[in-house]
């Protein structure tokens, strides 16, 4: 009896304990509290431009006095992130804020434990700029119900179209581009009259081709970018998962692509091709090449402006990318997530944090003109926004000097364009059939590339083996798995 | 007892070469063993926060890492042709080099010598990201150099990006261009290494230049050839994925005859970035050199007990 007295006073004991802790915490310290001097470590992707470091000091002369925190920047070179990125987020290195996104495998990442999980922190430490965060931007970035991604609120599409050059256009009478067929008449005539174009649609080794005419049929890749292997049809009833060759229209892709590819739009070798199309538009080796709207801005930027560059959107039904595309996170090895996140809530609603890290000190390295668009100094001391697309804010973000005049009108007409669609929320899960993945998108490389380019001899032998090395692959066992996470994200998500 | 008595006079007897000894011993331990219990991530499923040791193990006992090797029949061809590519270019850019280091020693003039063995070492300078971009102008169908060549001279245009056979060639001809002239140099120290009365009573006997370089040269080189070979055999499975990837890159109408284990590895992990998938790539490379340089020296040992490495 006495004994379990003792154990009942213990339990009630440990009961008060346990149901004070949090509030006592709470009582003793601001969560807010801002005492402690901390250094945060920030990574980005990109090239440290010249300047950096003289922003970073007056930066950090303004953090010190408002968050007494002083932050150091560290870049991640396009070269080397493949291997880098995953090394840093892997040696526990000290690291309070690195930029994340899909296409650096954001999801697996996550789910293997290299970021700390954010829905509990934001709400307390980027209380402000969360007002300004679209709910479904919370949702892309959760994973297995945890968000790990705080991520820019900037909209983009997912338009794919043909950037062609509107001065040979008009030499040619030809109608502006609207679809396909009127793109494949531009290509025509350039091939035919202009022999300095040596690659008419500025294909190479990844050219967007087949990615835009997917898009274009109402097909959606779960990877929620291009170069996918695995799509559903936005427009059925209830979606089915199937790879790219299994698509009922590929044939006629293939077709279409090899009658491309023998009219000579693009070379032989095209798949050896490395230098991009933007690059050899600039070159003046290309004269269109197939992207998005925001390739069409910089392109526009970028070149002489009596070429009259012009875009047009292929793919009739366009959603809002995933916010996921550009993100900053927080890793696990992060000693100050606190303070990292009261640092970042403050760039993303402060217009002076935002625009130093992002564009350098005003009348230094940039000004804005009247018109609100940004006027660089100097592009080879600080170009615009290094590596800064994990926080870059609607409200903030401005176009460059010599943006398309009619950029709002073309930014406007493609939000009237945008559909919803849930699935841009889907984070696809490779890591239960790792292996077979990673068989297919071997087998992609080599049997389907070529394909998707017209580069065939042969066009029924070569999709036969397509088929057949993609059944050896594990492609049945890879698409049962993912209509597995299709269908319970389909049964969880669709009203 | 008398064995471990044995061991402590012996260590006592050469103190200070042991002491000379340490720190080699001591780094290689440091820098070369330890690192090696890294290895066992290769048989786990990684997880970040976890770190290499505390990760659970993968499926399959371990081995599910290592199946996106075989999965698709890929592994057997892909480890033929890693092993036949670096025997073949090792053959025949060893065999040009000592045939390059032959002719510079022989040459009289002593400004041409130096020029020539300047430009043959040339391209060990270029990366091989250029040389992508060369061969690139040199090959491509519509205004490619061999190509204008050809028509120029009333032949017909090749495409030469499909047919794979032809880059087996194509990758040993850019393979022995940029490395012969770097190999040569070792070539040329053992050949003036030999002592120069061989050849002086060679030529007294009336030995003509094909005579000595029969009857001393090649016999005076023939250790350097076959260390050569024994440290180059334990590489064989380890493509030189540079030269690979920026001659080939994506092309995929290329990769039945020119895929090696590394571009195979780069192209299925490239999205993935699986810490544990490429690490059992490294280790069944690895495990599979080490069988095949034990095998070698142990063939050389049979045959040639003084050239074995060990």
């Amino acid at each position: 009896m006495k004994k379990a007295f003792r154990s009942l006073a213990l339990a009630l004991a440990l009961a008060l304990l346990m149901g004070m802790l949090p509030a006592a915490a709470l009582a003793a310290d601001n969560p807010l509290d801002t005492s402690e001097r901390v250094e945060l470590v920030m990574y980005l992707f990109g090239n440290e431009p010249p300047r950096y470091p003289a922003m970073l000091e007056e930066f950090n002369k303004m953090a010190l006095e408002e968050l007494n925190c002083t932050l150091s920047v560290y870049f991640i070179g396009w070269g080397e992130y493949t291997t880098k990125y995953p090394l840093l987020l892997s040696s526990n290195e000290e690291i309070d804020l690195i930029y994340a996104a899909t296409w650096i495998d954001f999801a697996n990442l996550a789910k293997r434990g290299a970021f700390l999980p954010l829905e509990d922190l934001l709400p307390i430490y980027c209380a402000e700029s969360l007002k300004d965060q679209p709910p479904e931007a919370l949702v892309q970035g959760s994973v297995d119900g945890h968000v790990y991604a705080y991520t820019s609120n900037v909209k983009t599409y997912s338009a794919y179209g043909a950037i062609v050059r509107g001065d040979l256009r008009e030499k040619y009478n030809l109608p502006p581009v609207t679809d396909f067929d009127s793109y494949a008449a531009y290509l025509q005539a350039i091939v035919d009259n202009e022999p300095s174009f040596t690659d008419a649609a500025g294909g190479y080794n990844d050219p967007l081709f087949e990615d835009a005419w997917m898009f274009s049929k109402g097909l959606h890749p779960l990877t929620g970018s291009t170069g996918g292997v695995y799509y559903i049809d936005t427009t059925a009833e209830k979606p089915t998962v199937f790879a790219a060759h299994e698509w009922e229209g590929f044939r006629e892709m293939a077709e279409k692509m090899k009658d491309w590819s023998d009219r000579g739009f693009w070379p032989k070798s095209i798949l050896s091709i490395t230098d991009d199309g933007g690059t050899m538009m600039k070159q003046g080796v290309a004269a269109s090449r197939v992207h998005n709207f925001d390739n069409y801005v910089s392109d526009y930027i970028q070149n002489p402006n009596e070429w009259k560059i012009e875009w047009t959107n292929l793919v009739p039904k366009i959603n809002h990318l995933s916010y996921l595309q550009d993100t900053m996170a927080v890793p696990s090895s992060s000693k100050h997530p606190d303070r990292a996140l009261m640092l970042l809530d403050k760039i993303r609603t402060d217009a002076r944090y935002y625009n130093m890290l992002t564009y350098g000190i005003e009348g230094v390295d940039y000004e804005f003109d009247e018109n609100g668009f940004v006027k660089v100094a100097n592009q080879d001391t600080f170009a615009s926004e290094p590596g800064t697309w994990g926080f870059r804010m609607e409200k903030f973000h401005r176009q460059g000097v010599g943006a398309p005049p009619t950029y709002v009108e073309e930014k406007a007409a493609l939000e009237a364009a945008v559909v919803p669609n849930i699935f841009r929320s889907f984070n696809m899960d490779t890591a239960p059939v790792k292996n077979e993945y990673a068989a297919m998108q071997n087998v992609y490389a080599q049997y389907y590339y070529p394909l998707s380019v017209g580069v065939s001899t042969d066009l029924d032998a070569d999709i036969a083996k397509l088929a057949e090395q993609a059944t050896a692959a594990g492609n049945d066992v890879v698409k049962a798995e993912l209509q597995r996470q299709v269908d319970a994200f389909y049964a969880a998500n669709a009203k | 007892m008398k064995q471990r008595n044995g061991f402590l006079r012996e260590m006592r007897r050469n103190r200070t070469l042991y002491a000379m000894l340490l720190p080699a011993v001591l780094l290689a331990v440091v820098i070369l063993y330890i690192p090696m219990a890294g290895l066992v991530v290769a048989f786990k499923n990684y997880q970040y926060n976890l770190g290499i040791f505390d990760s659970p193990w993968a499926k399959y006992g371990g081995f599910d890492n290592f199946r996106f090797l075989f999965i698709s029949g890929k592994g057997f061809s892909i480890t033929l042709n890693t092993a036949f590519y670096n025997l073949f270019n090792l053959v025949t850019s060893q065999a040009l080099s000592m045939v390059v280091a032959i002719v510079i020693t022989e040459m009289r003039g002593r400004i041409f010598k130096r020029a020539t063995q300047s430009v043959i070492f040339l391209p060990y300078f270029i990366s091989w990201i250029i040389v992508g971009s060369f061969a690139y102008n040199f090959f491509n169908y519509e205004i490619g150099s061999l190509n204008n060549m050809m028509e120029a001279l009333g032949g017909a245009r090749v495409n030469l990006y499909g047919i794979p056979g032809a880059w087996v060639f194509i990758i040993m001809a850019f393979n022995c261009w940029k490395w012969v002239g770097y190999n040569s140099i070792i070539y040329i120290a053992a050949i003036t290494s030999i002592d120069a009365e061989c050849y002086e009573a060679a030529d007294i006997d009336g030995a003509n230049i094909w005579r000595k370089i029969a009857y001393i040269t090649l016999p005076s080189v023939k250790p350097t050839v076959i260390v050569i070979f024994l440290l180059n055999i334990s590489r064989i499975l380890r493509g030189d994925f540079q030269m690979f990837f920026q001659l080939i890159g994506m092309n995929g109408q290329l990769f039945n005859a020119t895929d090696v284990i590394d571009t195979y590895v780069f192209r299925s992990l490239i999205s993935g970035g699986d810490v544990g998938m490429t690490a059992a790539a490294t280790l069944y490379q690895s495990v599979l050199c080490f069988l095949i340089i034990i095998a070698v020296n142990w063939l050389v040992k049979r045959t040639e007990p003084d050239y074995a490495l060990f």
